[in-house]
């Protein structure tokens, strides 16, 4: 999985255009893409929308003034992890302590000084960064470089709470490498371990839109966002296939399985939970390891069985 | 502009801003200078019909930008402007007049100061 490389965004909240400009001028040149807002409200649309890594605040905002605007961004789960650096041309010492305080990371006080502002503005980008790399790294599986058991937990939910909101349909599926124990006793750990890397590497050659985690063990989640799940046992059907047919070095002869137990939405009877989901995805894994194993089952749909009841 | 407004107090003698050799900052410089009439405007209408709010809020502005356009004098006497203000009772403007007239003479000296000025 590649880090994120992109040019890191700043956004200058200040109702000065004589701010902008200057920010402007002092900034360019610098590996950054700068944005601006003149008010607070615009300011707090802007940065739920362009998600930048640093804000560059003003204190004397009208309406709604920079402390107030601190609260709502760190109150958002969508903005809590801006970094804020007030910029402000106050020179009252609680006026610093108290946005410190509030959660912002550095103070600039206006007229500032363009090196300052650019070394200030450069020191935030580079512990941003460092942040999100650590916690992207995290969210990794250490063997596979999949995404790990805690972030399929989070994403999960907020795929679920997503395709509630917008009316969606969200598919689900788990995938469970067979007789790994056997594997592992027969050709030794490190052989299970390159099982796993490759099945892993197979599962995300897949859409790039689709979320693909180790679930823990040899088992892996895979969350199709906007699928049904007729497309979803299309998809997992195909990786069956490419698991099935995978070349092993050293074992020309040897062939890897894995099952597959897919639901969508549409399958709960109940509350639309992660839970709900998981047990549902994992009943039909069960199906079809007693099926047999290396084939994809899917979960009923209840919508379809009540109105078949009709 | 209205009768009220102040004239330079006395033959202006430009002030140049501290960057004015840096090309990076050449075109906003000229579009600050370019823009202090209309500050003064504002800013003497806001002293003279008494709008407070208006006032603090453009010379807070000022004193915010001006350092940073390379006209210290401008934040300085901006600073000490906004004091009087915050410090004077109820007759701030007769308290602050003298305050007022140093600061509209700073911009205009400023304003002389630009490239197309036809000061030497």
């Amino acid at each position: 999985m590649a880090e994120n490389k992109s040019i890191p965004k700043v956004l200058a909240i200040d109702d000065s255009e004589l701010i902008h400009r200057l920010l402007e001028a002092r900034l360019q040149g610098e590996n950054l893409e700068l944005h601006s807002a003149t008010s607070s409200e615009e300011g707090l649309k802007k940065a739920k929308l362009l998600q930048p890594e640093v804000v560059l605040l003003d204190i004397g905002l009208e309406g709604m003034n920079g402390f107030e605007l601190l609260t709502k961004l760190k109150e958002d789960n969508e903005t809590q992890n801006i970094a804020v650096i007030f910029i402000s041309a106050t020179v009252e010492p609680m006026d610093r302590v108290r946005g410190l305080d509030m959660g912002a990371i550095d103070f600039i006080t206006k007229p500032f000084d363009a090196l300052e502002l650019k070394a200030r503005v450069r020191s935030a980008l580079r512990t941003q960064y460092l942040v999100k790399m650590l916690e992207q790294r995290a969210q990794l599986d250490g063997l596979t470089g999949l995404w790990n058991r805690r972030y399929f937990d989070q994403r999960l939910e907020q795929e679920i709470s997503e395709a509630k909101r917008h009316k969606r349909v969200l598919t689900l599926a788990l995938c469970d490498v067979d007789r790994f124990k056997r594997l592992n006793d027969q050709f030794g750990h490190p052989f299970g371990d390159m099982v796993l890397e490759k099945v892993a590497q197979i599962l995300s050659g897949g859409r790039t839109s689709d979320i693909v985690c180790r679930y823990g063990g040899e088992e892996f989640g895979l969350i199709f966002s906007s699928t049904n799940i007729e497309r979803g046992r299309e998809v997992t059907e195909r990786l069956r296939v490419a698991i099935e047919e995978a070349a092993w070095p050293g074992n020309p002869d040897l062939v890897v399985t894995a099952s597959f137990g897919v639901c969508d939405t549409e399958c709960l009877d109940g509350d639309l939970t992660p839970e709900a989901m998981l047990k549902a995805a994992d009943t039909a894994l069960y199906k079809a390891k007693q099926n047999g194993r290396n084939c994809v089952k899917a979960a009923a749909r209840v919508l379809k069985k009540k109105q078949d009841t009709i | 502009m209205n009768s009220n407004q102040l004239k330079p107090t006395k033959k202006t003698n430009p002030i140049f801003s501290d960057f004015s050799d840096d090309d990076s900052m050449g075109k906003i410089i000229q579009i600050f200078l370019n823009e202090i009439p209309k500050r003064i405007e504002l800013i003497e209408t806001s002293f003279h019909s008494g709008n407070k709010e208006q006032l603090c809020k453009i010379i807070h502005q000022l004193k915010g930008a001006g350092g940073g356009y390379g006209f210290k004098l401008i934040t300085s006497n901006a600073m000490a402007f906004e004091k009087k203000i915050k410090q004077a009772a109820d007759n701030w403007q007769q308290a602050t007049t003298k305050a007022l007239e140093e600061f509209v003479d700073i911009l205009h000296r400023a304003y002389a100061g630009r490239a197309d000025s036809g000061d030497t």
